[in-house]
């Protein structure tokens, strides 16, 4: 069957030792990353994007997917221990985590978190192998219509699920986009927004815009008042979870494992409120909600396995379509880029072994994340007392040098500079970065897409409501515009970031 | 006052959104049907400076709707910013080692944490090691003390 010769091209690709060694980096980076606050895997991943360009494709994206879900695996073990969330969506699993390890069951709710996220990620795994090629067949039939309004409706769907308001979000899609356009116009060969500048002839380097946005920005904006943390780290004593522990969680883990996957592949804040969605709804299913908010296992099992779900099929949309749902897929959009592989539906036809090697690495990332976690959890929790001021100056210097070298440009450094401060000024805005990083990777393909249409429909608009599909992304992007201005829904969805935040 | 989130940020949008759009306008625009490079950054610089406009409107009209804007912090910013700019201006003339070395020492002055010796120890330490990582390891053409 096409699918069994699929993941065994993959196996092969994922355990050459090469790929394995990257894997291995990949998921203890990223658990050691979630495990630090002050540093996410947004901020991890730009940094690592502009080094992977001298790793080969493969081993690139298994690395950096690895960092992704090993993160959002390791915040769960600063939320238990320590009530800090390593990652936003660890935010959850510090309720009824935090409680049970004050109650001394901290081993259990580690270990189940552990389990629960295992699980998941195993179950997303098999989705993307199984969702993948049919996806991706559907897509390849696409035409310029259709791609038009698909990225348009990323675009707005993420616009709409982040914090602020549905129009802040959509002008700084549409800003990013702009940025975007910035350099030559290839149908033309016009030079546009380079103000004479040589270093902008290409466009604005996409690692430039990521760090700007998630090192330095992030970094200035944490060092404007001094910080004093008190971190007491509770005692973690056995690891083994009790049976009746087991038997509570895996109604839970399977629930919010269907949640999460499904939040995964919508554009938007899709980890976040998959853990707190998954929370909510265990909840309400739950015969003794009362238990939730005192240290019920369900309310670590659920959102865990949740979070790592959605880490999981939020690389459905980027793999088979090109279209990154969130500001950290679109990261990883750019590593593809940077490797020369152009994103959309051919990724699977062209580089089966990228694709099909990912997903299975996936799969053993999961494994080892496993494997790894329980028995350094000791390891982790010491680093979570690594003072800030150790760590920003370590952050200053290899995005630096990252941006440096990937041009040894100084326009690049410049820029990322400029970035930051422009990062900054929209934190103070709260002017949420991810539609603008969005746009910005998906611009010239906008463009692209739209001139395409244009050209085909000779100059007639309405090609994008004549034809179905495309007036089919059109109407969700509509739809979800309205029900995000009605009172009722948005201020439930504002709840729903403001308490993960 | 009105000096709101919403509306600096309505105000930003339609700086840049009108700034893009005028700039725009002086490529070339075809015809939709023949889209010159002109073309779809016009609409989208209009489209953003439209989206800033209602959004400044809004937020004057009923400031209550967002929140006062956060103040900047411009010590940690500035000193971010020039950090970051010496980096990049010295590592071509000088090389990776004062380049890092600038660096540190406009982020130290933006943390403002930690003493002498710390601040020695992490100089050591951040510059060997990315020597180490980056041009020993990854091979990456830096050089340590331009000529």
């Amino acid at each position: 069957m096409d699918l069994f010769g699929n993941l065994s091209l993959g196996f092969g690709v994922a355990f050459s030792f090469d790929n394995l060694l990257f894997c291995f980096v990949g998921v203890t980076l990223g658990t050691f990353i979630g495990v630090l606050p002050g540093v996410g895997p947004l901020v991890t991943i730009a940094l690592l994007l502009p080094l992977t360009f001298s790793l080969p494709p493969e081993g690139a994206m298994i690395m950096l997917a690895g960092i992704y879900y090993g993160a959002a695996y390791g915040g769960s073990t600063t939320a238990i221990l320590v009530n800090l969330p390593g990652e936003s969506s660890s935010v959850v699993t510090c309720i009824d985590g935090y409680q049970m390890a004050r109650q001394g069951r901290a081993g259990s709710a580690l270990a189940i978190a552990a389990v629960g996220s295992f699980i998941a990620g195993c179950i997303g795994t098999i989705l993307i192998a199984l969702f993948g090629p049919p996806i991706t067949r559907l897509a390849l039939q696409f035409g310029a219509p259709e791609y038009f309004s698909l990225m348009l409706m990323a675009l707005i769907l993420t616009a709409s699920l982040v914090r602020g308001s549905v129009l802040q979000g959509i002008g700084m899609a549409l800003l990013g986009v702009m940025f975007g356009l910035i350099g030559m116009d290839v149908n033309s060969g016009a030079l546009r927004y380079t103000f004479n500048i040589t270093g902008l002839a290409d466009g604005v380097e996409f690692a430039v815009v990521a760090m700007g946005f998630f090192a330095f920005a992030e970094i200035i904006s944490n060092l404007e008042h001094d910080r004093q943390r008190e971190v007491f780290v509770n005692k973690v004593s056995s690891l083994m979870p009790t049976r009746e522990d087991m038997r509570r969680s895996i109604g839970a883990i399977l629930r919010g494992t269907g949640i999460g996957a499904f939040f995964g592949i919508l554009p938007g804040a899709g980890q976040t409120i998959s853990s707190f969605a998954a929370y909510m709804f265990e909840k309400k299913v739950s015969r003794r909600p009362e238990a939730f908010g005192q240290g019920a296992v369900e309310g670590v099992a659920a959102p865990e396995a949740a979070n790592n779900a959605a880490a999981q099929t939020a690389f459905i949309p980027t793999l088979t379509l090109g279209i990154p749902g969130s500001a950290t897929m679109a990261l990883m959009l750019g590593a593809l880029m940077i490797q020369g592989i152009a994103p959309g539906p051919q990724i699977m036809t062209d580089h089966p072994r990228l694709f099909w090697g990912l997903i299975a690495s996936m799969w053993i990332g999961n494994a080892l994340l496993v494997v790894l976690n329980l028995p350094l959890i000791g390891l982790w929790t010491r680093m979570l007392k690594i003072p800030y001021r150790w760590l920003y100056p370590g952050i200053l210097v290899l995005s630096c040098i990252g941006i440096f070298s990937i041009n040894n440009s100084t326009t690049d450094v410049l820029l990322a500079a400029l970035f930051g401060v422009l990062g900054y000024v929209f934190m103070k805005l709260s002017c949420e970065p991810a539609p603008f990083v969005l746009g910005f990777i998906l611009g010239p393909m906008l463009e692209e897409n739209f001139r395409r249409a244009m050209l085909l429909s000779r100059g007639d608009p309405g090609t994008f409501i004549s034809n179905p599909i495309s007036a089919g992304f059109l109407l969700v992007s509509a739809v979800v515009i309205v029900a995000m201005i009605t009172p009722s829904i948005r201020r439930k969805k504002d709840l729903a970031i403001d308490e993960s935040a | 006052m009105y000096v709101t989130k919403g509306f600096l940020a309505g105000l930003l949008f339609m700086v840049f959104g009108g700034g893009a759009a005028a700039i725009a306008f002086t490529y070339r625009m075809g015809t939709a049907t023949q889209m010159g490079p002109g073309y779809f950054p016009a609409l989208l610089g209009v489209v953003v400076m439209a989206i800033g406009l209602v959004m400044a409107i809004r937020a004057y009209l009923s400031p209550e709707g967002s929140e006062p804007a956060e103040r900047l912090h411009l010590r940690p910013m500035v000193l971010i910013l020039a950090g970051v700019v010496a980096f990049g201006l010295l590592i071509r003339s000088w090389g990776l080692a004062p380049a890092i070395a600038a660096l540190l020492v406009f982020g130290r002055m933006a943390g403002r944490e930690g003493g002498p010796i710390e601040f020695i120890l992490m100089l050591v330490v951040l510059t060997v090691l990315p020597i180490i990582v980056f041009i020993y390891g990854l091979r990456i053409p830096l050089e340590i003390w331009a000529q």
